[in-house]
């Protein structure tokens, strides 16, 4: 088994970082989750640890989300810093501009619309999807065209206010 | 056989189209959209707007994505679980010298400030030895003898055993130059000043006590 999970943690491990991020939009916490997230299919010894990952995963980012949601109440009194940066400041003003869209692009969607479509961009199968959000399998392509319908509209619609804002 | 969804015009919906883009339709269902394709203009169209829709999505959900870092090994994680190991030893290694200075400034400062009265002489002296061993460079060996002599016969001595310590370092010669200003000014203030010295040329975690300042 823990060769199992060897192969499952090469393979899954960016997948479950970059679903995580997209929950909690920071890079180093979505690594900690992630590792945490292993760490605990290390003693649990899951069946499925693909799909367990990512149910793990996803509360994790619920509790995470809950927990920073109480904490911007208190920062909010406070003028923090920027968050880490990693490039040059020209590059970060347009990853985080465009990170910022596309976060509430996401926004935009239906919490089980936004599940299915991060779980699809992670790499799970149509059968997972199912399985790990409650739908009919029949109903998951049905669920992405609105998901992916969704985003994109409100990712562009976001472009435009941006560029009205930045006309005006 | 066709399980795919048909609207009131027979043609297929775009969760079927999408289904089939993503390569989830089974194979027989697929055939069978592939045939229908192949004679509706309209599906085609809608099966074109369909992949664009779903590149576009595609592209703009990948443009919010973290850097991609390489995994730490997995024998990390089943050591330390809960955190990400290199966090926890970097706290603990901050934790351990934050510990270590505090410790070294209690041991430097309380001598210091607990010289009783039948002691005043002793740093004056030490001091004047190690100012003879430095500006006669070739007779160190006989100032070491006499600062150990001193800390082993009487307790308030430990001050000398830290200028013994810090001898090597060039700071030694700042010492017993500050010790030689001291014994140029006679009275009281000397052993303060030899003491002030000694801390001194230990570094900034033994910072320097106020003459009248008491134990922690």
């Amino acid at each position: 088994m823990p060769e199992d999970i060897a192969e499952v943690y090469r393979h899954t491990y960016p997948a479950l970082v970059r679903f995580l991020y997209r929950k909690v939009w920071d890079a180093e916490r979505a690594e900690d989750l992630a590792q945490e997230a292993f760490a605990r299919a290390l003693i649990h010894r899951p069946e499925n640890t693909r799909g367990w990952l990512f149910v793990v995963a996803a509360n994790m980012a619920r509790d995470e989300a809950r927990r920073a949601a109480r904490e911007k109440r208190h920062l909010i009194l406070l003028k923090s810093e920027p968050d880490a940066v990693y490039s040059s400041p020209e590059e970060d003003i347009d990853a985080e501009t465009r990170t910022s869209r596309v976060r509430a692009a996401l926004g935009e969607l239906t919490p089980r619309d936004r599940e299915a479509l991060l779980l699809w961009d992670a790499g799970m199968s149509y059968d997972e999807i199912a399985t790990q959000t409650g739908l009919a399998r029949g109903a998951i392509g049905t669920t992405l065209a609105r998901a992916r319908r969704r985003l994109v509209e409100a990712y562009d619609a976001g472009l435009e206010g941006g560029q009205h804002v930045a006309r005006g | 056989m066709q399980d795919w969804k048909e609207d009131s015009m027979s043609h297929v919906d775009e969760g079927t189209l999408h289904a089939y883009l993503d390569g989830e339709l089974p194979s027989a269902e697929r055939t069978a959209i592939e045939a229908h394709l192949a004679d509706c203009a309209t599906c085609r169209a809608n099966l074109t707007e369909e992949r664009a829709l779903r590149e576009r999505a595609t592209a703009v959900l990948g443009s919010a994505r973290p850097a991609e870092r390489p995994a730490p090994p997995l024998e990390q994680l089943r050591r330390e679980p809960q955190r990400s190991p290199w966090r926890v030893r970097r706290s603990f290694a901050w934790a351990a010298s934050i510990a270590l200075a505090l410790g070294i400034g209690y041991y430097l400062r309380n001598p210091a400030a607990r010289v009783t009265p039948e002691s005043p002489a002793q740093p004056v002296v030490v001091a004047q030895n190690r100012a003879v061993s430095t500006q006669e460079e070739k007779a160190p060996p006989r100032a070491l003898p006499l600062a150990r002599q001193d800390s082993t016969s009487r307790r308030p001595a430990r001050a000398d055993e830290v200028a013994v310590v810090t001898e090597r370092d060039s700071a030694a010669t700042r010492v017993a130059r500050r010790s030689n200003e001291a014994r140029s000014h006679p009275g009281p203030p000397s052993t303060v000043a030899a003491a002030r010295a000694v801390s001194w040329s230990t570094g900034p975690s033994a910072t320097p006590t106020s003459p009248g300042s008491g134990s922690f």
